[in-house]
């Protein structure tokens, strides 16, 4: 087996997961916003640690755990797929813009944001089969610029008090900024 | 946070605000109501009722009838049947297709026409 995958990285995933889906369904019962389809994306702070903090392939099976899992608690196929395509997108975009110098988590959140929720409207836009969606456009990405912003500064100050230890110490640089 | 965070978030807004204009422009504004025109119970044409025309219905047999939608709703302008109960009835306004619960069709029993407003659906 590979070295990576030794009890305390399974456990460590395990907990992140869980804590990624009570958070999204928290969301999912409080929506804090007021504005259909405009979440807070809490959920999207245990995916900003496990990328800055673990790595890459851990964020990217904790995307894919936390929608199956997600999906098959509380969605149905179709909330999946929507929320399969806004996790892929972010995810790959949030993995690209972290190795921008010049952003901080902040700046990667709201680029996650904005992805999730354009990812989401395109696939609304196939399903739906009507254009009249892309109304909404305007409405989204001035939510993902909020919601973006709110959910990396608590991303932000997490990781301040969850320094796992000293040889991380160095990533926070590149965190805080 | 950055200043590339800043410029970023900028960015976005600045984003969401040309979509704003965009989606103002390319999408007129539609009211998702639909006009659709049954001949002998299939259906004929549908079209939106955004969407200004006249449509002739012609049966061939000299059964005609004038559909009109304009910015005041849909009539049937004229017809070749005897007792024009259709083009009595008068403009059924889209927007108040869903209000009417059954009057919003216009019947033509005669030639057999008949025209359905559907208003907006609102979904959710």
């Amino acid at each position: 087996m590979n070295r990576r995958w030794d009890a305390s990285a399974v456990a460590k995933l395990g907990l992140l997961t869980a804590v990624a889906i009570v958070l999204g369904y928290f969301e999912y019962l409080l929506p804090v916003t007021g504005i259909p389809g405009v979440k807070l994306g809490l959920a999207n702070t245990v995916l900003l640690y496990a990328l800055y903090l673990i790595d890459v392939p851990s964020a990217i099976l904790l995307m894919f755990l936390k929608v199956g899992l997600s999906g098959l608690l509380f969605g149905g196929p179709a909330a999946m797929l929507y929320s399969f395509a806004g996790g892929a997108l972010s995810l790959f975009i949030m993995i690209l813009a972290r190795k921008s110098k010049g952003l901080s988590v902040v700046g990667v959140s709201v680029l996650g944001a904005a992805s999730h929720n354009i990812a989401q409207m395109t696939v609304a836009c196939f399903v739906v089969e009507t254009r009249a969606i892309l109304a909404y456009l305007p409405i989204l990405l001035l939510a993902a610029a909020v919601t973006g912003t709110l959910t990396g500064l608590i991303a932000r100050y997490t990781f301040k008090g969850l320094r796992p230890n000293r040889a991380e110490a160095k990533k926070d640089e590149k965190i805080s900024g | 946070m950055k200043k590339k965070d800043i410029l970023l978030i900028c960015g976005v807004l600045l984003l969401a605000l040309a979509a704003f204009f965009a989606s103002r422009l390319l999408l007129p504004k539609s009211s998702g109501a639909e006009v659709t025109v049954y001949v002998g119970g299939e259906v004929y044409a549908k079209v939106s009722a955004d969407d200004y025309q006249t449509i002739t219905v012609d049966q061939g047999d000299g059964k005609v009838n004038v559909i009109v939608i304009d910015e005041n709703g849909v009539r049937m302008e004229s017809s070749t049947c005897k007792n024009q109960i259709c083009v009595h009835h008068g403009v059924i306004d889209p927007d108040d297709a869903n209000e009417l619960l059954l009057d919003h069709w216009i019947v033509c029993l005669p030639n057999g026409v008949s025209v359905e407003v559907t208003g907006a659906e609102d979904e959710g």
